[in-house]
């Protein structure tokens, strides 16, 4: 994948990709367990 | 085709990076806002603690006003007194107790043992929709064996139906026909 065609992914499938990451947050969130005292 | 599948795989791939950008994001972020909090409460309980011990330091006065002073004072108040806490033994199931009970209800009651016959209870999750809660709750009931559930009558299915608020599972489920099949397979065994 050159760089070209990176961009073009990215601009047409950023509304995926965003909400992939927003999901991810998401999970990476609530994984977080703080330690118990 | 070929260029397509490409492209899929690249997107897929992209979106999977996404995800897991994601998920190292918002994991970040959630323990750096934590470790903030707790520097917080930490330079909070310190600024108190030096507030509280400021007053000592400042005191400068003669021994004899100091324990005049500590005798007009009132006693302070420990840090923190721990109750002991008296932890109640969990109600698992009411066994069934002639006081409380009515004799029609002793009836339908099933044969309970104090403890297990031999040196161990059956393994009674081995009956399909018995899981380690009802399995502990039966024996609270004093149910411990295959035999015992097998040997039950409508009325103590009904009975127990009624003390595990189960309505109707066991006949939904067969634990009657499942237990004597197991007590079968035991005394084979």
């Amino acid at each position: 994948m050159d760089w070209d065609g990176l961009t073009y992914l990215l601009g047409v499938y950023w509304p995926y990709l965003l909400a992939a990451t927003l999901i991810g947050l998401v999970v990476g969130w609530r994984s977080f367990a703080p330690p118990k005292a | 085709m070929l260029l397509d599948t490409t492209h899929l795989m690249e997107t897929a791939l992209l979106v999977l990076a996404a995800y897991l950008l994601g998920c190292v994001l918002g994991y970040g972020i959630r323990r750096v806002l934590y470790a903030a909090r707790g520097t917080r409460q930490r330079t909070a309980i310190a600024t108190s603690a030096a507030a509280m011990a400021l007053p000592e330091i400042k005191r400068s006065r003669s021994p004899a006003a100091r324990l005049a002073a500590r005798v007009d004072e009132p006693m302070p108040a420990p840090a923190r007194v721990v109750q002991p806490r008296v932890i109640e033994p969990p109600v698992i199931a009411s066994r069934p107790r002639p006081s409380s009970r009515t004799t029609k209800s002793m009836d339908r009651a099933p044969a309970a043992l104090l403890a297990p016959r031999g040196e161990a209870a059956d393994n009674l999750r081995q009956i399909k929709g018995i899981g380690p809660k009802i399995e502990a709750s039966l024996n609270g009931l004093g149910i411990y064996h295959f035999d015992q559930i097998a040997g039950w009558t409508k009325a103590n299915v009904d009975w127990v139906d009624d003390q595990l608020a189960f309505k109707g599972r066991i006949g939904r489920e067969r634990w009657v026909e499942q237990a004597a099949k197991m007590t079968r397979v035991k005394a084979d065994a």
